[in-house]
């Protein structure tokens, strides 16, 4: 046994004998931090949901040579104009395109066996370059001599996997039916690679086509189609760019929305839980003044006071920011908002373990500063 | 030694001014018990307050244990008290999380020293308190709180020895052991300042000073 007092010794017996007000200290320290990293987690698996989501929505712009009229493109009616293929990597080499996914296209509307059906050569899809993304779910890697069907085609035709197929005179075999997608033109396309359509149709290193996925851009709404085309245009000027504008639109307000959601939440938050570890903090070193007072009396210094305040501050805050971060993040998956695997917040959760006792500490000063400047008669009140 | 030169105290409560000390001065020579009585409000606490460091005077001049009150900061008056001058407070002023050892050890956060341990469960023993040692101050009685805090401001050995009515709370039996004990102490060379309004003539005052209304009577 030590032969004097310790600090840490003190903290151990006040902690010991003040149960109560330290449970209610810890308590809050835990609900804060696991309301926050919660929150923190929940937000961000509904926004990486949400993005996933937005992103099966499709391709959002569509490139297509300068001199195409985007009408007749809608009515599915692909005229003679294009461009080369190598300018689908121009723009995944492009430094300043907003956008991240480009699968290059070339698309026309030909009959097969009696149906109509839109025929798309499409090669493996490039993303922007220096960046890892997983290729889109819409983009198909279609092997030579194959062909992949839309559901509409497939049954008009009567094709399954493993048929064959002939294509302008030319036999496949139907790799794959795709699953309905309720959408016209793409559940009558008849996927094929590239370089079969390009020699089908006789347009070797030509595509008449650019799907492309635009990437946030921090711009507001109204700009946000100028923005994007510009941007494709800066590296092709001789191109026109034709958003999918319900698509575009939705996703980029849907960002918006998030962060602002993700931001009010988040402050709401770290407010409620600031404010109740300030008023426990304060309410703990308030009720131990007299304490302060018998130690100045006796001459303690100000320093050591100061560590035993201080001290029991950083030990509930620490342990409870721990258990807080624990329970936050029990509590995310045990909601599991978004039907997916919760990820931990780990540069949250790093952040409330070193600033949940900073701000505990923080909030906890002021009391314990503005009672050790004060005469050591006046805080132990035995003046006459 | 304490000595006390024209301190005066004043407080200040809305535009009225309370006198508590009116231009004081009295010495304790080194080794000397001076008793100080006066009726309640007569300013008694205050002196001792002011004596200790524990507030500064509104004028005058104080020397206690050799260093000169005024000239020292708010850190250098509590070290004095951490290593040469007690104070013994009327309403003790013990904590309340730790046993009546714990509280006699307090003063060893201050000042540490070797043989801490062992002199305060001496001090305890002498006050016939050892049976209450790992009592918590709720679980002590009165007297029992008023030795407890007695020990706690003998622990370092002090010079000067401040108490304010140590006996002012205490039975007959109680306050005469604290009375023993501050006579040992000036009888071992601790210069000792006590205030009572009691009668407490058995402890042999070599000063026996009355305070009415902030002023020291002839």
């Amino acid at each position: 046994m030590q032969n004097g007092l310790t600090v840490g010794r003190l903290i151990g017996r006040e902690i010991q004998h003040a149960k109560l007000n330290t449970l209610l200290c810890l308590v809050t320290v835990v609900i804060a931090t696991a309301l926050l990293v919660a929150m923190v987690a929940i937000s961000r698996a509904s926004v990486d949901a949400t993005r996933v989501m937005m992103k099966e929505m499709g391709f959002n712009l569509l490139i297509v040579p300068g001199g195409a009229d985007p009408a007749r493109y809608q009515a599915l009616d692909f005229q003679d104009a294009d461009m080369p293929e190598e300018y689908v990597e121009r723009l995944a080499a492009g430094g300043v395109i907003l956008a991240q996914h480009f699968v290059a296209k070339y698309q026309r509307t030909i009959q097969v066996d009696g149906c109509t059906v839109v025929l798309t050569g499409v090669r493996a899809e490039l993303v922007k370059h220096g960046t890892q993304k997983k290729p889109m779910s819409t983009a198909y890697d279609v092997p030579q001599g194959k062909v992949f069907l839309g559901s509409a085609a497939a049954q008009a035709l009567g094709k399954g996997a493993g048929d064959a197929l002939t294509v302008l005179g030319k036999p496949f075999e139907v790799g794959q039916v795709l699953a309905e997608v309720g959408v016209i033109p793409d559940d009558i396309r008849l996927y094929a690679h590239l370089h079969d359509v390009q020699e089908l149709l006789d347009r070797p290193g030509r595509i008449n086509a650019i799907d492309a996925l635009a990437c946030y851009c921090p711009v507001r709404v109204d700009d946000v189609l100028g923005v994007l085309e510009k941007s494709v245009q800066d590296v092709l000027p001789d191109v026109n760019v034709q958003p999918y504008k319900s698509i575009l639109l939705a996703r980029h307000q849907q960002r918006i929305m998030v962060a602002r959601l993700q931001f009010a939440a988040l402050a709401i938050v770290l407010a409620g839980s600031a404010a109740a570890i300030w008023a426990l903090t304060y309410q703990n070193v308030r009720s131990r003044r007299h304490e302060i007072g018998v130690l100045t009396a006796l001459g303690v210094a100000e320093w050591r006071i100061g560590a035993l305040f201080v001290g029991k501050i950083v030990a509930y805050s620490a342990v409870g920011a721990a258990m807080g971060c624990l329970a936050g993040y029990w509590l995310a998956a045990a909601f599991n908002v978004t039907g997916r695997a919760v990820s931990p917040p780990w540069a949250v959760i790093l952040g409330a373990l070193v600033c949940t006792p900073l701000l505990a500490v923080l909030f906890g000063l002021p009391p314990i500063v503005s009672r050790l400047v004060q005469e050591p008669i006046d805080v132990l009140g035995d003046g006459e | 030694m304490i000595r006390i030169e024209n301190v005066s105290k004043h407080f200040h409560k809305g535009r009225s001014v309370v006198r508590a000390l009116d231009r004081v001065s009295l010495t304790v020579p080194e080794g000397k018990l001076a008793l100080l009585r006066g009726p309640s409000g007569s300013g008694k606490t205050t002196l001792i307050n002011v004596a200790a460091g524990l507030t500064r005077p509104t004028g005058g001049s104080l020397t206690v244990a050799g260093r000169q009150l005024e000239r020292l900061s708010t850190r250098e008056r509590a070290a004095l008290r951490a290593r040469r001058v007690a104070v013994v407070f009327q309403m003790f002023h013990l904590v309340p999380y730790l046993t009546a050892l714990e509280n006699v050890l307090l003063p060893t956060l201050a000042a540490a020293s070797q043989d801490a341990r062992a002199r305060a469960k001496d001090l305890l023993g002498s006050l016939d308190m050892a049976g209450r040692a790992d009592h918590l101050p709720r679980e002590l009685s009165a007297g029992e709180r008023q030795r407890c805090a007695l020990a706690r401001a003998l622990l370092n050995r002090p010079d000067v020895i401040l108490a304010d009515e140590p006996t002012g709370n205490l039975d007959e039996e109680s306050a005469r052991r604290v009375l023993d004990m501050l006579t040992a102490c000036r009888d071992d060379g601790a210069t000792i300042l006590l205030v009572s309004h009691q009668h407490v003539e058995e402890v042999r005052p070599d000063l026996d000073l009355r305070l009415k209304e902030g002023r020291l009577e002839a």
